[in-house]
């Protein structure tokens, strides 16, 4: 069992499950590796800006319902809360939750509290955070500074939650703690996990959807009632009561592993609720494995054949379509692990090959005791594909652009966008491919990027990079050392 | 700095690094956390205007990436084999390692680090810019004295008459700084100076160089720069005008003119030309403008301000001088040293006609939404918000039009927008008023 929720804070998935951000190979020899421990990851010469787990964290607590975040650092680290602020704003209207912000608070660590430590500021912050929001649970974050300097979070929660009648939480998430981003996930699920889950009361046919911001709330709703389920979300819009809730669900699923599979895992182990990992219904037959999965636990698999067989009859006919018009196209894929792999079958479920796929990072094994070949049915068809990993270290996407060639580059976040750009190659973000009209609306979307090239064709000839002669003789393998 | 903030309008002084982005061909190395480029992208760049590097972007920055390993043995060999690596992949005129917490928590001697390569003839500077000690604007002062005192000679050789170094613009930070680079060059040139920036395209360390020979140097803005303006005073003896305001519109572009006339002795006829052309265009633009406004509409008086300084300040006197709105709570949120407040606070007392208004500096961006919130229902005709995409909260509470000049700005798209100047003046009118001609019709007609 690696996610062991015990400690005040979760390790980083480097240390706890051997993740990687260094490899170039194929995807036979990654897992081959990967599985029997001897994959160690290579190192580079060159390393370039990447993103922190600690803004992962925040990302993620905030968005629970009436939640207050109090980032115990410096003013820089909690900063950048405008970009998911945004996003969340979006999807709340998508979901028809309340126009509003995520809310932050930092306190603002000055240079003497490197010396003394400052512990009455996080108190007045937290007091501050619970007059003015009047929140139904407080987060206290960690970060780089506040965690060398040895601040005790303990003892000031416990003075804390004296004075305050709504949970405090601490959050062990410094961003010095994993060059891995995705270790904020586990950092966060750790916190919540300890404080808000608890035991059940009773069984319920509610089902733990771990993902983003919902992007498919009603699609997802509507799904599960056909087969006798409910949904309840996490993190975004979830209430306290929902995560007490969770133990009692009948399932967990999440739009990828590496986003559920730590909450996933730990409510499978502590209180047996089921996580299914193998699937989160990307693309067609990923959809269909995974909402058979689903309807199994209620015994309605032929209701969800049913609705699969009237899926097929809408939609076989477009993608079909979309399998002509895409003959002969080549993608590469820059995506992180949860996606960088499955959606090389989704992108077949089209008509498009993929020449290479990037992933920031891969995990050879997930949380669970049992997923040690969790990947075999994601690669069974596709060993010999070149593969690499690498946390957007962008110089080696350049290289591998250059020699892959590709058509379409599909990717979504961390630099990979514009860096692609500049190459003069289109660009088409993938947001979920969740399902049946998921798939088709990818295809559309890289149907149209491909109708008209002139402006990234035009933008390449005249933006580019600064790099030296020297660079420019290296290949895609060189700065692995 | 003391205080707790929330939802803040600055980055951190690693935040600093954009300024380097901004100078052509100049490299940040980033000696710090792997995030704390993203941190700073989210307010900086991404989320203030669309913007990112040109050339060297954030997506691809030299970074040492610092985890706890390094915070128990040290980060300085790490710094060493980056630099190393650094100047024998990436192109630049100039390197600059920058270091946050982190670096500076384990103590990593970058002065030593950085001087081996300088030794070599490679332009590695160091900067120390941990978030701990300051916000993105003290960062920017720090990359910029780092040039000035490990770049530039000691002495000045020659005078160059005529040449006037442009500062008071914190690239990036300030979204509009590209246009205004142009702007300001623009109109410094057509009244026969010879400008020097150093940002923004074709510029670089050419004019970098030629810092020294200036015969004096200009700040633009209440605060910002004003100390790079003093050591340059120090260091070579230039002597430098402060303008307190960033001139936006015809009123305070003119009277930014008279004041330089008389300081830089220009022609005085050059430039009574100048206002007289410009300001009839400015004229004839709003003359053709304002139709469908007028055609039976009620249009905003009153405004709310959050942001920065130089905006804050620049905005509410062409608000009020050319436009005849009327000032509400005013919000200055760029963490203005207690120095510097007095001098700010006096310009809120001397608007023309007799206006006066009270001002707040504040980091906390969230204390000031809570007080502009609190004015729900107190008027009866829409209001403006100026600031940043925190607005949109109040702005939604208080039916009032919502502007975004100010850092972090999430719904807007920048190229080489500026307000700066009498042509500044124009495009904050149509970017003001499109606000209020795009809900004509819908909501609050
Ligand atoms: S405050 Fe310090 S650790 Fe946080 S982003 Fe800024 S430099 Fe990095």
């Amino acid at each position: 069992m690696k996610t062991a929720v015990i400690g005040s804070e979760s390790l980083g998935r480097e240390r706890r499950i051997k993740s990687v951000t260094c490899y170039e190979g194929n995807l036979k020899d990654l897992t081959e590796k990967g599985c029997s421990g001897c994959l160690k990851g290579g190192k580079r010469c060159l390393s370039t800006a990447t993103f922190c787990s600690h803004l992962t964290a925040l990302d993620e607590l905030s968005v629970v319902k009436n939640a207050v975040v109090v980032d115990h650092g410096p003013i820089g680290c909690s900063s950048g809360m405008m970009r998911w602020t945004l996003n969340y704003r979006m999807e709340s209207l998508v979901t028809g939750e309340p126009f509003g912000d995520l809310n932050v608070l930092s306190t603002n660590l000055s240079e003497s509290d490197t010396v003394f430590g400052a512990i009455n500021k996080l108190y007045d912050t937290v007091r501050e955070a619970y007059r003015r929001h009047n929140p139904e649970v407080i987060y206290i974050t960690s970060t780089c500074m506040s965690s060398t300097i040895g601040e005790d979070f303990e003892s000031a929660v416990d003075v804390l939650r004296e004075e305050i009648p709504v949970p405090i939480v601490f959050v062990g998430c410094a961003g010095a703690k994993s060059k891995i981003w995705a270790s904020g996930f586990d950092s966060e699920q750790h916190a919540n996990f300890k404080n808000l889950i608890k035991p059940p009361k009773e069984k319920r046919n509610t089902v733990n959807i771990i993902e983003f911001l919902h992007h498919h709330k009603q699609y997802t709703i509507d799904l599960l009632d056909r087969i006798g389920l409910k949904p309840l979300f996490f993190n975004a819009h979830a209430t306290v009561e929902d995560f007490a809730h969770a133990s009692e669900s009948i399932a967990s699923t999440g739009v990828c592993n590496v986003k559920a599979s730590y909450l996933g895992s730990a409510l499978e182990k502590e209180y047996g609720v089921k996580y299914l990992a193998d699937d989160y219904g990307m693309g067609i037959a990923g959809f269909e494995r995974w909402y058979l999965k689903l309807a199994e636990l209620t015994g309605s698999e032929d209701i969800a054949r049913e609705y699969i067989a009237s899926e097929h009859e809408k939609y076989d006919p477009i993608l079909e379509d979309y399998r002509q018009k895409f003959k002969g196209v080549k993608a590469m894929i820059i995506m992180g692990s949860g996606y960088a792999f499955e959606l090389v079958r989704v992108l077949s479920e089209i008509g498009i090959d993929v020449v290479h796929t990037n992933s920031f990072h891969y995990d050879p094994v997930l949380d669970r005791d049992d997923d040690k070949d969790y990947m075999k049915r994601v690669t069974q068809d596709i060993e010999d594909l070149p593969v690499s990993i690498s946390d957007a270290q962008h110089f080696e996407t350049i290289k591998r652009i250059e020699k892959y060639k590709p058509d379409v580059i599909i990717t979504r976040v961390h630099g990979a966008q514009t860096i692609a750009l500049k190459t003069g190659t289109p660009v088409v973000n993938v947001l979920a491919a969740f399902g049946f009209p998921g798939t088709v609306d990818l295809a559309e979307y890289i149907y149209e990027e491909l109708q008209n090239k002139n402006f990234v064709k035009k933008f390449g000839e005249h933006c580019g990079f600064s790099f030296t002669e020297k660079f420019k003789n290296e290949n895609d393998k060189s700065f692995i050392v | 700095m003391g205080q707790f903030t929330e939802k803040q309008g600055v980055g951190c002084a690693l935040a600093g690094f954009y300024t380097a982005l901004a100078i052509e061909k100049v490299l940040p190395i980033i000696h710090g956390g792997p995030g704390c480029v993203a941190n700073a992208q989210q307010i900086m760049g991404n989320q203030n205007g669309s913007q990112q590097g040109v050339g060297f972007s954030e997506g691809m920055l030299p970074s040492t990436n610092l985890t706890d390993t390094d915070i128990v043995f040290g980060g300085g060999k790490k710094l060493d084999e980056l630099i190393d690596n650094t100047v024998q992949y990436f192109d630049a005129d100039l390197y600059i390692a920058i270091g946050g917490c982190v670096a500076a928590i384990i103590g990593d001697d970058m002065e030593e680090i950085t001087g081996k390569y300088r030794k070599t003839g490679k332009p590695v500077l160091f900067t120390e810019a941990p978030g701990f000690k300051g916000n993105n604007i003290w960062g920017h002062t720090q990359i910029l004295k780092s040039i000035i005192e490990q770049y530039l000679p000691d002495k000045r050789e020659k005078v160059n008459k005529g040449q006037v170094n442009v500062w008071g613009i914190v690239p990036y930070y300030d979204p509009f700084w590209a246009g205004t680079c142009d702007a300001v060059e623009e109109l410094l040139k057509d009244i026969g100076l010879k400008p020097n920036i150093i940002y923004g395209k074709g510029r670089g360390i050419k004019n970098i160089d030629k810092i020294p020979e200036a015969e004096f140097n200009l700040v633009l803005s209440p605060w910002w720069d004003v100390e790079i303006a003093e050591l340059l005073t120090e260091r070579y003896g230039t002597p430098f005008l402060h303008y307190p305001s960033l001139p936006i519109g015809p009123t305070e572009t003119k009277r930014f003119l008279k004041v330089l006339e008389e300081y830089a002795n220009l022609d005085s006829e050059v430039v009574s030309d100048y206002i007289r052309k410009k300001e009839d265009r400015y004229y004839f633009y709003i003359e053709k403008g304002i139709a469908h406004l007028y055609d039976a509409r009620k249009l905003p008086k009153r405004f709310y301000t959050m942001a920065n300084s130089t905006y804050a300040l620049g905005i509410a006197k062409y608000f009020i001088n050319d436009l005849g709105l009327v000032p509400e709570k005013q919000f200055i949120t760029d963490g203005v040293p207690q120095k510097y407040q007095k001098q700010i606070a006096e310009e809120y007392k001397s608007f023309d006609g007799g206006i006066e208004s009270d001002v707040t500096f504040t980091l906390d961006v969230g204390s000031a939404m809570i007080e502009i919130g609190n004015d729900e229902g107190k008027y009866h005709n829409a209001t403006v918000i100026v600031g940043s995409s925190w607005n949109d909260v109040p702005a939604k509470k208080l039916g009032a039009y919502n502007l975004h000049v100010s850092a972090p700005i999430g719904d807007r798209v920048i190229l080489d927008r500026s307000y700066f100047g009498f042509d500044g003046g124009l495009h904050l009118f149509e970017d003001l008023y499109d606000k209020v001609a795009g809900m004509f019709g819908i909501e609050m007609a």
